[in-house]
């Protein structure tokens, strides 16, 4: 029989911390752990001990962020990207960076602050477009096959990769701007 | 290696411009597998070509901190992240309401 405070003690912090900068807000993490647990109870006949508890429940949560995400593209939430390339559009050095708009020297690992960084991560992912949003979570945190994300998102192998160019582009510039300039 | 702007416009012609160097060097970032012809002209490009270098290195910061597992986090910021007491009590409640309504 399974003793649900054993099983929150256990893993919800691990979870939590798991999840916590992967979404905007403390309160969509909470929600998020909590469906996990819900969701691991609904097919708990069916895990078999072949991973680890902690490894099975972090792959239902890595789903349910993967979710969180999903639903958001489906809102018909405004498109506000009007990003332009930072390349030259035109004449000898077309395709250069564009001198305002070139990379600038980032400080240390070691030196991040944590907690800024990931709000400021957190708004820059809100500049994207939801759909941008989604594919650029599904390659990145959950490297998923590009099957997947092109059906989940409705979009070609090729529109995929210009989605996660512009969107690397436009997400490194954005915490250059916020998080490193000073 | 520093390289002259003219020089490097002659440079990109032989190899790749910054735009397309960016685009290969995220494929490969993700995983995917490119042209050995284009791999080694963007490989070129970012051994001479400081911004694009950066936006490599940039984008793998941004993805380890993107991937990072509690671990990793615990390592980067020496700080444990957890739950508060009010929502695990919240959650244990409801667990054990499926359980109950389940008869699990």
């Amino acid at each position: 029989m399974l003793n649900p405070e054993k099983w929150i003690e256990k893993h919800g912090d691990y979870l939590y911390a798991y999840v916590r900068y992967k979404v905007p807000s403390n309160e969509i993490a909470e929600d998020i752990v909590q469906e996990t647990f819900l969701s691991a109870l609904s097919s708990i006949k069916n895990f078999r001990d072949k991973s680890s508890e902690r490894t099975w429940l972090v792959a239902i949560l890595k789903r349910r962020i993967i979710d969180y995400y999903r639903k958001q593209a489906k809102n018909k939430e405004r498109n506000i990207t009007s990003y332009r390339l930072p390349f030259k559009q035109k004449g000898e050095n077309k395709g250069h960076w564009l001198e305002n708009r070139a990379p600038a020297s980032w400080e240390p690992d070691a030196e991040i602050n944590l907690d800024h960084f990931h709000q400021v991560l957190q708004l820059c992912l809100k500049m994207l477009s939801p759909k941008q949003r989604l594919v650029f979570i599904m390659k990145i945190l959950d490297e998923s096959p590009n099957e997947n994300i092109c059906k989940e998102a409705g979009i070609s192998i090729a529109n995929l990769w210009t989605i996660m160019h512009r969107s690397r582009l436009q997400v490194r510039e954005c915490l250059e701007k916020k998080a490193y300039k000073k | 290696m520093k390289i002259k702007k003219g020089m490097m416009s002659v440079m990109d012609q032989l190899f790749m411009n910054c735009e397309q160097t960016t685009y290969y060097a995220i494929k490969e970032l993700d995983q995917e597998k490119i042209n050995p012809k284009e791999r080694i002209k963007y490989k070129t490009h970012l051994f001479y070509c400081t911004h694009c270098k950066r936006f490599y290195q940039q984008s793998k910061t941004i993805d380890k901190i993107i991937k990072a597992t509690p671990e990793d986090l615990e390592n980067m910021s020496h700080k444990k992240i957890k739950l508060d007491n009010k929502t695990k009590e919240k959650i244990v409640k409801e667990v054990r309401k499926k359980i109950n309504h389940n008869n699990l």
